[in-house]
């Protein structure tokens, strides 16, 4: 049975991971999806297995996974767009029909037709394939390798790139995966004709300010960024040094940040990833603009330094 | 319906030829089951990019007359923001008076850019709800799924 809960798609992905590491090493990158949803349910005994996997030129679709009743026998079929030019999306979608199969295939039959079913149908779905998303994310990018790939501290473009084809998947997931665990302060946003569509914080970024309300009033790129200008450099992975405050007016004035930029012409899409130097504390300026007392003198001493 | 016999579980794209259009499956008699999903997390998260029908028509129109946001947005006498927010939000609240106007200067009427009905079979009402991102899908594609499928059933039927 699969386990229940936020954890599942998570502990599933870990599950897979394992097995994949024993029985194929470390060299097992990107993930062979359909090998792994066609052995699946023999490998965990399962009788209901995924007996076709299928891909087929479908313009406006992703993918999808049914099942059909054979003469009382259950069997399910992974049908894709193979049209996709970007083979990490088609794997990454695999993966995510695989979530589904993994994750909610018993759930299948709770649905009815009916219209009155449709908003409780429409959350649960929502969260079913938020569910498969993240299956997908950790069965592709499992952290731990992830971690390890990029063992620098100078994180850029270039090595996330590099991480993107060691998984197989797109820069964009390749970093929203790496923003999940990173110790580091980065932004990611993606923006079109000048305003954000969305963007997304690591959690020390979050921590300490940096983030982007995207959701209800359009955030435009901020003047002076690299985002804004209007050079047609189609890549930017060395990226360039900024003024932090530029995107961040609460950053303190000698903070600087370094944005990388990357624009896809056809879809008018602008990808800007920011990466700031630890949050310096304020104590630590108060300390050097006011005299040398150490902080454990100030904790000692009772007397709390101010935020300015 | 009698016993179903089929589930579906989808994902959608986003990127493509069409801008992110929310989409889904099959007309065919035996499915139950369909899950939906706007975006896939590898693109652009939850936090969601849908634009509307009309976001997409103003978008369309506006990029083949060769206007930028602000060039449209200061002929339609609004903001650069708002028209941003109507091509691309699915949030985004359209009123009447304003999208006239940028009809007018797009040369199209307003009934054109909010009018998103799609052509289709006619479905069972019941259906309908599960199937109407579905049908959103291009034509092609719906036919070759279908076929797709029912390829798969019979396959099912004959083995045994």
């Amino acid at each position: 049975m699969t386990p229940a809960g936020p954890r599942a798609p998570i502990a599933e992905a870990n599950r897979l991971s394992r097995l994949l590491n024993i029985s194929r090493g470390t060299e097992r990158f990107p993930v062979d999806v359909e090998e792994l949803a066609r052995g699946y349910a023999q490998q965990f005994g399962h009788n209901d297995p995924i007996a076709e996997v299928i891909g087929a030129d479908l313009p406006g679709f992703e993918g999808a996974l049914y099942g059909t009743k054979k003469h009382g026998k259950l069997e399910w079929a992974l049908l894709y767009n193979s049209a996709i030019e970007t083979p990490g999306r088609i794997r990454f979608t695999m993966a995510h029909e695989l979530g589904h199969y993994i994750l909610h295939r018993q759930n299948g039959n709770t649905f009815e037709c009916s219209e009155a079913d449709l908003l409780q149908w429409e959350s649960e779905g929502k969260r079913q394939e938020a569910e498969a998303d993240v299956f997908a994310s950790y069965l592709l990018m499992p952290i731990d390798d992830f971690r390890r790939s990029i063992s620098s501290n100078s994180v850029d473009l270039h090595i996330l790139d590099g991480c993107a084809r060691r998984y197989g998947v797109s820069l964009t997931a390749a970093i929203l995966k790496w923003l999940e665990f990173t110790e580091q302060r980065a932004v990611l946003v993606m923006s079109t004709e000048g305003y954000m569509l969305w963007a997304r914080s690591s959690q020390p970024a979050l921590r300490s300010g940096a983030y982007f309300r995207t959701r209800n009033v359009p955030v435009p790129i901020p003047v002076g960024s690299l985002a804004a200008s209007s050079e047609s450099l189609i890549h930017e992975k060395q990226g360039v040094e900024l003024a932090a405050r530029i995107w961040f007016p609460q950053e303190p004035e000698e903070m600087s940040l370094r944005e990388f930029k990357i624009v896809s012409d056809r879809y008018e899409r602008t990808m800007s990833l920011l990466i700031l130097p630890k949050a310096e504390p304020r104590w630590v300026r108060e300390h050097e603009d006011n005299d040398s007392r150490s902080l454990d003198e100030y904790i000692r001493s009772g007397y709390l330094p101010e935020n300015k | 319906m009698t016993r179903q016999l089929v589930s579906l579980m989808f994902v959608i794209s986003s990127y493509g030829e069409h801008y992110p259009d929310m989409n889904t499956l099959s007309t065919v008699s035996f499915l139950f089951a369909i899950m939906v999903k706007s975006t896939p997390q590898d693109d652009s998260l939850k936090e969601i990019y849908v634009p509307t029908p009309l976001g997409i028509k103003i978008r369309q129109l506006r990029k083949e007359q060769g206007l930028s946001l602000d060039q449209l947005a200061a002929m339609a006498e609004t903001s650069k923001s708002y028209l941003w927010e109507l091509e691309n939000r699915e949030t985004a609240n359209p009123t009447m008076d304003k999208v006239s106007k940028i009809a007018e200067k797009l040369g199209v009427t307003a009934e054109f850019l909010l009018n998103d009905k799609q052509e289709g079979h006619s479905v069972e009402d019941a259906d309908k709800a599960f199937f109407r991102k579905y049908q959103k899908l291009p034509s092609p594609t719906k036919k070759k799924i279908q076929d797709i499928l029912n390829v798969i059933q019979d396959r099912g039927t004959d083995d045994e």
